[in-house]
């Protein structure tokens, strides 16, 4: 047996392989039989009882799957695939095929390809936060494009392809497959040449040099900024680099966070996220926040009265496991969001170790809740655009210390900067001197306590966590100074070293706020 | 493996659902492509026969409820029959030699060339054994049964990435142990 070394080679002798068969002959046909009689039965039944079952007019728990890259991606996946470049883009005036009664998205422009300037339009999709310019002997295939209905967009030349602008990428994947000779590696050289060329000429766009012709084989990726959209340039070896470069020079992503509040907590957690200005913003507590909009009025939805989004933000020390299974539905915790709204299992409950997102939607209550999908499908395309721009809009950024207040203690062998808030002189707030080693203080209502040892005790400290049981869970890099972070079953027990003096900061587990505990080490100051 | 045409299937599933005597030809579309999925997770002809049959009688008890919004009829069987496998049992059973040859016992028909395609293809599934489950499971949707992306990542609950990731590093891994010890 010879050495395979083409994927698409293996691919095909995979595709060959027979399915199993089972070793019951007659397995397939007595179960046939059975799901018949089966069927039977229950019209028997169906005949003497009549029930009916009415749904529930609330449903809860949509969740979203998180995890992954860095960001989440609940929004589409925008495809542009760019198939078959020939020399031939080259479009003198004379010849431009115009487009009759141009959309009111369609601009006329110009476009420069390698210093030549010829004709074209500029097609702004809103919908995909994109606007694309082409020569206009591009034609758009589907000129009644709606961008709330995201509808696929095609353009084609006569003579040098097609560009595919899509949120099925799964669709055009079969596309490109079909059209392109994927075992035509002939040209793989000259793509790894023009990849770098279009990288240099693109820094609108993230170029993912990682997933390019990993995935894709001879195609490009690249991500519109701050969105989880996605352009695929699709080539074959006799591609045209210099028409790929001037189109991916013209793309232009819009910001999709315009007319949008950010909320920010850069004082105290350090949190910040976006989310959609016709919403309105509560805070629950110092980490959870709800986004909420009530639809009675507006008649936005058929269906749905109010969206509700809880968003819990905080950074966990758990050790998620890859997969989670909740309700039968297994779903990675550690990828990038990648699922959507789904008739078929409502309930997913999720969380990638940062963030917990939820959202509950009203409905009418003469709504099942299969009849948003019926009849604001389209709309809950939007949505869940919108949802995931807000998951990929949280960020954690850290602590600043303006502001934070001093004190000296323990005869200034140590300082710490607290909060602003923090005040000794209250009832909710203390700060008691237990001993040398040994400074307590209450903050709101966390209960924490500072030890100071010196260098020479580290040993016997470390002896004595593992006797006592203390599992050390986590390793941490913050602003250069390295926290190893134990675990006991009632409190969290972080360590770190400053000179020669070892800090240890241990907290009430059930009131335990870690970027607020990673702040305070970070403004332990040894004098 | 022949791919299923997504309009003859809507046509039979909405067949099925007004009337649900017509589900059998709903099952004879997907019943091997089922069984033979169980199959290769669980490695046992008698318990891939129990879920496969659980996996057809939760169907058509629940067929009403499936709509189509981006993925198949076919891949939500297929969901159906991986979370009944995850339920019967914690963790998926690994394949020994013995099971697989078992499962793939060659079927062959054609005289012609016999030889060739019978220990090329009984030698690639034998290279399959060197995959992880996992690896297993993506390779054996996306490429046996050449679902799309999105469909796998329906039926197993992996994101886009991780799909992609698990063929890159499967395809990889056969691409490496393909010719060794022949």
């Amino acid at each position: 047996m010879e050495k395979i070394n083409n994927d698409q080679k293996l691919i095909k002798q995979l595709q060959n392989l027979k399915e199993v068969e089972p070793v019951n002959d007659k397995f397939y046909a007595n179960l046939k039989t059975r799901l018949v009689n089966q069927r039977k039965l229950e019209m028997a039944v169906d005949d003497n009882f009549v029930a009916t079952e009415k749904s529930t007019p609330r449903f809860s728990g949509f969740n979203f799957i998180m995890g992954g890259l860095s960001v989440a991606a609940l929004a589409s996946i925008i495809v542009v695939v760019v198939v078959a470049f020939s020399p031939t883009y080259f479009i003198s005036n004379n010849t431009v095929a115009q487009l009759e009664d141009k959309p009111d998205f369609v601009k006329e422009t110009k476009i420069d390809i390698n210093g030549n300037v010829v004709q074209a339009n500029e097609y702004e999709l809103d919908g995909y936060w994109l606007n694309v310019t082409l020569p206009t002997n591009w034609e758009m295939e589907n000129k009644n494009f709606d961008k709330d209905k995201l509808d696929k967009v095609v353009f084609t030349n006569k003579t040098a392809g097609k560009i595919v602008v899509t949120n099925n990428i799964e669709e055009d994947y079969k596309f490109i497959a079909q059209n392109n000779s994927l075992e035509d590696f002939a040209g793989f050289n000259l793509v790894k040449f023009t990849l770098t060329q279009l990288k240099n000429q693109s820094s609108r766009l993230d170029v993912l040099t990682n997933v390019v012709n990993q995935l894709f084989e001879n195609n490009y990726l690249y991500r519109i900024p701050q969105t989880s959209n996605y352009i695929i340039f699709s080539t074959k070896s006799d591609f045209d680099s210099k028409l790929i470069s001037a189109i991916v020079a013209d793309i232009e992503a819009v910001d999709p966070y315009d007319n949008w509040n950010v909320y920010a907590d850069q004082a105290y957690t350090g949190v910040s996220f976006a989310y959609p200005g016709s919403y309105e913003l509560a805070k629950k507590d110092d980490y959870s926040y709800s986004i909420s909009k009530s639809f009675v009025t507006d008649n936005y939805f058929k269906n749905i009265t109010k969206i509700n989004v809880d968003l819990s933000l905080y950074k966990s020390t758990k050790n998620l496991s890859e997969q989670k299974y909740l309700n039968g539905i297994a779903f990675n915790t550690n990828q990038k969001v990648s699922s959507i709204l789904d008739i078929n299992e409502l309930n997913l409950e999720t969380e990638n170790g940062n963030v917990n997102f939820k959202l509950d939607i009203t409905l009418k209550s003469d709504c099942d809740k299969s009849c948003i999908f019926k009849e604001d499908q389209e709309k809950i395309i939007q949505l869940e655009k919108e949802l995931g721009l807000i998951y990929s809009s949280i960020k954690f950024e850290p602590v600043k210390t303006e502001g934070w207040g001093q004190v000296d203690s323990l005869n200034k062998r140590f300082r710490l900067l607290l909060p602003a808030g923090f005040d000794k002189t209250t009832s909710n707030n203390s700060l008691k001197v237990i001993n040398l080693d040994q400074i307590n203080f209450v903050y709101k209502d966390f209960d924490y306590s500072i030890y100071l040892y010196q260098n020479s005790k580290l040993a016997e400290l470390n002896t004595n966590i593992v006797e006592e049981g203390f599992v050390k869970f986590n390793e941490v890099k913050l602003d250069s100074i390295n926290y190893e972070i134990y675990k006991s079953s009632e409190d969290i027990l972080y360590l770190t070293k400053l000179n020669d003096k070892i800090v240890i900061l241990v907290t009430n587990l059930q009131n335990n706020n870690r970027l607020f505990v990673e702040s305070l080490l970070t403004n332990v100051n040894i004098k | 493996m022949k791919m299923i045409d997504l309009n003859d299937e809507k046509k039979l599933v909405e067949a099925a659902k007004k009337d649900l005597n017509k589900f059998g030809e709903v099952y004879d579309l997907y019943v091997k492509k089922i069984y033979s999925y169980v199959a290769y997770l669980v490695g046992n002809s008698q318990a891939a026969e129990d879920i496969v049959s659980e996996t057809f009688e939760k169907a058509m008890l629940n067929i009403d409820k499936f709509e189509y919004r981006g993925y198949s009829f076919g891949a939500w069987l297929y969901t159906i029959a991986r979370n009944l496998v995850y339920d019967k049992s914690k963790s998926k059973k690994t394949l020994s030699l013995d099971e697989i040859e078992t499962f793939i016992g060659s079927k062959e028909d054609d005289p012609e060339d016999l030889y060739e395609k019978k220990n090329n293809s009984d030698y690639l599934k034998s290279i399959l054994l060197t995959l992880n489950d996992e690896q297993r499971e993506i390779v054996y949707l996306r490429y046996i049964q050449d679902y799309s992306i999105k469909e796998v990542c329906k039926m197993t609950g992996r994101s886009e990435d991780s799909v992609k990731s698990l063929c890159k590093r499967a395809l990889s891994k056969l691409k490496e142990n393909y010719g060794k010890n022949k």
